[in-house]
């Protein structure tokens, strides 16, 4: 066709006349018949412009040409610049907005004008001298549906004629046909870089999106969605052989699969939100998705779609479980520490009233001849108030309060030291169907403890286990040593290091999870009070024992199944040697003075000493007891603890120092202030020894610090 | 698609023929602007143009060629066509462009005015 054109307007003859005035319009709508064809179905809009520019160019014999195209109602974006010859590199056209004022002055003046006769109105009054400053001679705004598209702008001819009303009308009639071929094509253009746009958005928030047909088959995907997907099945590797599957394709797996129809169902019966927690695992991994559903409103095509958000929360749920695991251990820790705080205060108590039942039968039992009628009634008293200085220990204990000795210790010496207990042999006689399966690793290192303490959680657990097993069952008792980051739970943060583990295990009844949180609790217990340990306070003791000694516990329970405790101790360096065995000597002739504002006890130190040949003098308060000193000195001052609330045995013996550098002391209380009596002992005070005691205690006690180097003053 | 391509062959630091095949038109007018702009920006002065094989060109192909002529003459060279078809030279006679545009029969003419004896 546009051959023949060619030939034809090549032919001379008798139509040459009419094709020399008909030629050139024939040339030119033919170009342009061409372009509409060609662009039509491959609406390439930088290209259509670009083209339709030569076009103008090459017809109206211009070298210099323009178009800006500009979306209408965002007057203040820059529009579409695209231009030819000298035009495409001018600065000052391709800064030109079309403002509403030039919007509408071209919408009213539609047709080719020549830039010399515009007629703008003051507001956009600069733009002519613009154009002419450029070299814009005429300018042709592109109406399509009374809405002005841009401006087209041609340049000076380079024939240096003049544009003819002929070529003004000839350009009005061209652009008036390829103007709605812009229009389509700036629209195409518009909603595929809006469409790149949405796609982009989609494909970078970091919910999976799934938008689901009316059928059910999968539209679009984003790229989380995808990755979602190839979790589940990693052969996946493009996104194309998604479209068109039917949601029950799209997630194959089981779980997912039946979630998908129960959405699809939601979708059916009530297109509103819905909201699933989903569970599911891969590869023994647990994933945990938030779903929402939602469907597309409005007067489009796919307002029967419906889409599928999926959000990863795993992180946020194991973060959550974690959190609500520390603030239950958290809570507990506060129950036990204030159920201490009471336990405390009565064990304070009843020391000072055992102190003589404790003390004193021996020094009666000494007087009393061997074959007395009473000495045995002695005895029994003597043993209860031992047993009763016992209970007071585990309250002390379980206050965290009880201030024992920690030398270097082997826990597999504790633990068989138990099992070749008569205690332990009571059990398994008591237990005949339970069999005991012991296994010690000889090498674990010792950890800093207190045996006698350590002893009585093991003998807790091991009690508790029997129990648990009233049928019969496998008692299993491990140590072992590790190295360890974390506990097998996972919930403690704990220093990274060595730990010795004792493992107790029993295949017995289990424990409710209910009951977990609260076991350490004191007289929290389902068993009956008449069982083997009967105090009530076994599990409390073991909480507070293990937290003395910084370590940690785990119990893995599952009821019917059995229960298995887990404690963890930090082992210390083997460097560290054992403290070599005092020396047993109890008696001298020292002179000691005691400070305590308890009659009774006051009176059993002093017995109990003089019995072992010292010299005592007494003082009923601290303040006695400094202006004592005043003008005597002593070889030990024995000084309780908790005294009047203003001057208690921290501030006596600051006082006491101070007359005497140096002077030796030991700390005597039946409820320990820890931090006092830290205070004390770093200003030189000796060793702190919980009432009640016994003669031998406060004999070795006050022997040992006699014989130490005198103390180093502090200034 | 040879019939739409387009060729080029340096001939010295300043002169390069371009050669269109058998069309030049709105398919790939761009094509040819892109060729002689960047023959341009790499300092050739002289750009012939052969039409030897051409046998069709459009209004948008004559706007390709006519936004570069400026550019070539500013710096003292120019855009030659040679071995122009009546067919073609009679389409230019009817856009006016006879006069404006540097025609030469033959690749030897264009060479000579080029300054290039061959």
């Amino acid at each position: 066709m546009a051959h023949d054109t060619q030939q034809r307007l090549s032919q001379s003859g008798p139509l040459e006349i009419y094709w020399q005035s008909a030629e050139k319009p024939i040339l030119a709508l033919d170009a342009l018949a061409k372009l509409t064809r060609q662009f039509a179905n491959k609406p390439d809009f930088r290209q259509l412009v670009q083209t339709i520019l030569f076009t103008l160019s090459g017809q109206f014999s211009l070298s210099d040409s323009f178009s800006i195209l500009q979306k209408p109602g965002d007057p203040d974006q820059k529009g579409i610049f695209t231009a030819t010859g000298k035009f495409s590199k001018s600065r000052l056209l391709q800064s030109i907005i079309l403002t509403p004022e030039l919007r509408r002055y071209f919408l009213k003046h539609n047709s080719p004008s020549l830039v010399s006769e515009l007629n703008l109105p003051d507001l956009c009054s600069g733009f002519a001298p613009i154009l002419s400053d450029c070299g814009v001679i005429l300018v042709y705004p592109v109406v399509h549906n009374d809405k002005l598209l841009g401006i087209i702008g041609l340049g000076e001819r380079v024939t240096q004629k003049p544009f003819s009303s002929e070529d003004i009308e000839l350009l009005d009639i061209s652009l008036r046909i390829v103007t709605p071929l812009i229009a389509s094509a700036y629209h195409f253009h518009e909603m595929t870089s809006l469409s790149a746009w949405h796609l982009d958005i989609l494909n970078n928030v970091k919910q999976g999106i799934f938008v689901f047909d009316v059928e059910n088959r999968l539209r679009k995907v984003n790229a989380t969605g995808f990755n979602i997907l190839k979790r589940f099945n990693p052969k996946l590797d493009d996104v194309v052989t998604l479209q068109g599957m039917l949601i029950d394709e799209i997630f194959p797996n089981t779980k997912f699969k039946n979630w998908a129809r129960r959405f699809v169902k939601a979708n059916v019966e009530n297109r509103g939100k819905v909201t699933e927690g989903l569970v599911t695992n891969v590869e023994g991994v647990e994933y945990i998705y938030e779903a929402y559903l939602t469907g597309i409103s409005g007067d489009s095509e796919f307002q029967t779609d419906f889409i599928i958000a999926l959000d990863d929360v795993t992180e946020r749920k194991r973060a959550e479980e974690h959190e609500r695991e520390l603030q239950r251990k958290l809570e507990r820790a506060e129950r036990m520490e204030s159920l201490g705080v009471l336990a405390g205060g009565v064990a304070h108590d009843l020391n000072n009233m055992l102190g003589p039942l404790v003390g004193y039968p021996e020094l009666v039992l000494m007087k009393l001849s061997e074959n007395s009628p009473v000495r045995k009634q002695v005895q029994r008293i003597a043993k209860a108030a031992q047993e009763a200085a016992d209970v007071v220990q585990d309250l002390l204990t379980l206050a965290r309060r009880g201030c024992y000795e920690m030398v270097p210790t082997d826990v597999n010496e504790v633990v068989q030291t138990y099992i070749d207990s008569l205690s332990f042999a009571g059990l398994t006689e008591k237990h005949p169907d339970v069999a005991v399966k012991l296994k010690l690793d000889r090498s674990i290192d010792k950890i800093l403890g207190s045996a006698p303490h350590l002893s009585k959680v093991f003998m807790n657990l091991i009690v508790n286990a029997f129990d648990a097993m009233p049928e019969g069952g496998e008692l299993f008792i491990e140590t072992l040593q590790q190295y360890l980051e974390s506990l097998e739970s996972g919930f403690d943060k704990i220093e990274h290091g060595d730990y010795v583990i004792v493992r107790v295990r029993d295949n017995g009844m289990g424990i409710e999870p209910k009951d977990l949180d609260r076991i350490f609790e004191p007289y929290y217990s389902k068993k009956k009070m008449a069982s083997s340990s009967g105090s009530g306070l076994g599990l409390s003791v073991v909480y507070g024992v293990v937290k003395d000694h910084h370590g940690y516990y785990d119990i893995l329970s599952s009821v019917g199944h059995g229960t298995e405790f887990i404690l963890y101790f930090p082992t210390i360096k083997k460097e560290i040697q054992d403290k070599p065995e005092a020396e047993t000597m109890m008696g001298g002739k020292e002179k000691v003075l005691v400070v305590d504002d308890v009659d009774d006890q006051r009176d059993l130190a002093s017995d109990l000493l003089s019995s072992l040949g010292y010299r005592v003098e007494t003082a009923s308060n601290g303040r006695e007891a400094v202006e004592y000193l005043r003008n005597h000195s002593v070889d030990i001052v024995v000084l309780d603890m908790i005294m009047e609330k203003d001057f208690d045995g921290l501030d006596t013996y600051r006082e006491i120092i101070r007359l005497h550098p140096g002077q030796k002391t030991v700390i005597f209380s039946g409820f320990s202030a820890t931090d006092r009596v830290e205070k004390m002992q770093k200003l030189g005070a000796g060793p702190y020894i919980r009432k009640p005691y016994t003669r031998e205690v406060i004999g070795k006690a006050i022997r040992e610090e006699l014989d130490k180097e005198p103390i180093a003053t502090h200034s | 698609m040879d019939e739409q391509n387009i060729t080029g062959h340096v001939l010295t630091d300043e002169t390069l023929i371009v050669k269109p095949g058998k069309m030049l038109d709105n398919n790939n007018a761009h094509v040819m602007v892109e060729t002689i702009t960047s023959a341009q920006a790499k300092g050739y002065k002289f750009i012939i143009i052969d039409m030897a094989g051409l046998e069709f060109l459009s209004s948008a192909g004559v706007g390709s060629i006519l936004g570069t002529v400026e550019t070539s003459r500013e710096i003292g060279g120019d855009i030659i066509l040679c071995n122009v078809s009546d067919t073609i030279l009679h389409v230019l006679k009817v856009l006016d462009l006879a006069g404006f545009l540097t025609i030469k029969s033959t690749e030897k003419e264009a060479l000579t005015l080029c300054g290039i004896e061959s």
